[in-house]
């Protein structure tokens, strides 16, 4: 049983102001509050993990839900959270102004994001999502006396106004043509009307909102620039947090309100047209780029293109292979963060070539980066094969051809950029001898997320049986 | 008389927004926004939201938009420099536009007989939105408050002169 004060967005948001007021009275230094904020994540993931999904759902008058869906997502974002902390402490020297301010944002963002896996409101689903969005414009800016990261700020910035404009519109004519806000209100007047023009140009408009958020070809266009001016762990948080968010509503509406038979037949052959310009723009668009967080931000395109895959393939199978396909995504993709901040450190890390020869002067660095790479091009046994093996799965089972055939190119034509790094840390030559020096608890920290990589890529019945759990098969 | 007052406000509160994006000083253009927004609060007014109406006066086009106006004069704007007219850009921003506007127009257009008066405004609805606000809405009403503490520390992060 659970009291709203024991939901665990309550506890991070009571825990990040508490951090807030402490900084501010007593003004530790950022090491060891990056140090506490870990512990608090840390502790979160065990209470939530020990808690009951089952024992209470509906919470706050209805808003919110408490099922195995949320507790799945709020332990995915848990630990993005932690990761990205990670990434902050190791770039901590980089951050010129506010260190301390710099975790607790990335909480407040965190705790927006677990909201997100439990809203039930359109109201709250838009508050909530402006929460994360909100954290993330600070975020993005926060390399302040660099343009580039101020550059990306604004472009973030507008493009987030943009979205939340199409999301609030389209909640207006939901609620307009339903007469709630609330999901089930709104599946139920769906199963009762016949369906009506304004319901769909709502939900058309809402889903526009939300492909922002997941940076979908063709509302992308923000992506690669943003992802390349925001410092390091922002990167990393827009491109698996943020990206995740953006899914986990998709999911609550589209397998909610929204899957009706009739009101599927309309959005399933947008978001599989959609999905298919993503997986295909996003993994040719990667090809020529030089940059690391560019080439990592269109294959963020690439890798949403086959998300929407998993969710039009209306199957529960489909939406199990989604949540399957996003934890493979989580650890491949931070691993490859982790190494690029542990680089970072020593230097600059976004382009390809600062990777030339990194096998001979930081193995400790290449090796957890190549498997990351190659997880993300799904090559077995690492992990990432696992996704997109379910996610082709479950699209040739709701026989989309077209969606399977483009997954299949694209999947082919990301092996080639992917693999372009793996060559170039171990077959050229290192511009410089400087060794570059990883500490003891980052070793640890990348040998475990390989070691999953490769683990749960070789074993990976317990991923499979959480997720199967969650919708009881 | 009424619905006359309804096209009064409405194209009102076009016109100031069309002003918004037409204007190059930026001065002018955030004036024609507090126009719209009064134009705006006339509609509120004539489906009897009158707490509606006062909010949107009060704090959009009083608090809001007067604090735009002193960030707007203390960093000195200048009119937005004179870029070359992209033609590429237009017709695309146009194509975009026009099919935008026809997709809620037939939307608006099929509901027409469906359109009933709008309940009358409860002239009580103050005491009703604040017990949404604080039962039923509570949730999202407490989000909203870390919404604006996020933003305030955001706002000094980036905009102090002198950090730590």
């Amino acid at each position: 049983m659970i009291s709203i004060f024991g939901t665990p967005e309550f506890i991070l948001t009571v825990a990040a102001t508490l951090l807030l007021l402490w900084e501010a009275a007593l003004n530790p230094s950022p090491r060891l509050l990056g140090r506490v904020t870990l512990a608090i994540l840390i502790g979160l993931f065990v209470y939530v993990f020990e808690s009951d999904p089952t024992a209470n759902k509906a919470l706050w008058s209805g808003l919110y839900v408490w099922d195995a869906e949320a507790k799945f997502f709020k332990l995915f974002f848990i630990v993005t959270s932690i990761l990205v902390v990670w990434s902050i402490r190791l770039l901590e020297s980089k951050i010129e102004v506010g260190k301390s301010e710099f975790y607790i944002i990335t909480l407040f963002a965190a705790s927006g994001m677990m909201l997100l896996s439990s809203v039930q409101d359109l109201i709250l689903l838009f508050v909530a999502l402006e929460l994360v969005t909100v954290s993330f414009y600070v975020l993005v800016a926060y390399h302040r006396s660099q343009t580039a990261s101020l550059e990306a700020g604004v472009k973030y910035l507008v493009m987030g106004a943009v979205s939340s404009a199409f999301l609030i519109m389209g909640s207006a004519y939901l609620f307009g043509a339903c007469g709630s806000t609330h999901f089930d209100s709104i599946g139920l007047a769906l199963r009762s009307l016949e369906m009506r023009p304004e319901i769909l140009l709502g939900l058309a408009l809402v889903l526009v909102g939300l492909f922002f958020k997941v940076s979908v070809v063709p509302f992308h266009v923000w992506a690669p620039d943003v992802y390349q001016g925001a410092p390091l762990p922002v990167t990393a948080f827009l491109a698996v947090g943020s990206k995740a968010a953006g899914i986990v509503l998709l999911l609550r509406l589209l397998t909610g309100p929204f899957a009706g038979e009739e009101v599927a037949s309309y959005w399933i052959p947008a978001l599989a047209t959609l999905g298919m310009a993503s997986m295909i723009l996003g993994n040719f668009a990667a090809i020529p780029q030089r940059n690391l967080k560019r080439m990592l931000a269109y294959s963020g395109i690439g890798h949403a293109g086959f998300l929407l895959a998993g969710i039009v393939s209306n199957f529960i199978q489909g939406q199990a292979a989604v949540l399957i396909y996003l934890c493979t995504y989580l650890i491949s993709a931070m691993t490859v963060f982790i190494a690029m901040s542990a680089l970072g450190k020593s230097g600059e890390s976004d382009h390809v070539s600062n990777y030339a020869g990194l096998s001979k002067k930081a193995p400790w660095i290449a090796v957890p980066m190549a498997l990351g790479m190659v997880s993300l091009a799904g090559i077995p046994p690492c992990i990432g094969f696992m996704g997109k093996f379910t996610i082709f799965i479950a699209i040739w089972q709701s026989e989309h051809y077209a969606l399977f055939a483009a997954g299949v190119i694209s999947a082919v034509a990301g092996l080639y950029y992917y693999l372009g790094v793996v060559r170039t840390m171990y077959w050229t030559n290192p511009a410089d001898k400087d060794p570059v020096i990883v500490s003891f608890q980052t070793k640890i920290v990348l040998g475990l997320l390989s070691a999953s990589i490769l683990l749960i890529g070789f074993w990976s019945k317990p991923l499979f049986s959480i997720v199967n759990s969650i919708y009881g098969f | 008389m009424e619905s006359l007052l309804f096209w009064f406000f409405t194209f009102g509160m076009l016109l100031g927004g069309i002003g918004v994006i037409a204007n190059r000083n930026p001065i002018a253009s955030a004036l024609s926004l507090v126009i719209s927004i009064c134009f705006l609060a006339g509609l509120y007014l004539l489906l009897n939201a009158f707490f509606l109406a006062a909010i949107q006066i009060i704090v959009y086009a009083g608090a809001v938009m007067v604090l735009f106006l002193f960030i707007v004069m203390l960093l000195d704007l200048r009119a937005e420099a004179k870029r070359p007219f992209r033609w590429g850009a237009f017709f695309v921003g146009l194509v975009v536009a026009v099919l935008f506007f026809v997709a809620i127009a037939r939307v608006t257009h099929s509901m027409k007989d469906r359109f009933v008066a709008a309940p009358f405004g409860n002239p009580d609805n103050i005491t009703a939105i604040g017990n949404l606000l604080f039962t039923r809405y509570l949730l999202p009403f407490e989000v909203t408050s870390i919404l604006l503490l996020v933003a305030m520390i955001g706002a000094i992060l980036l905009s102090k002169k002198e950090l730590k």
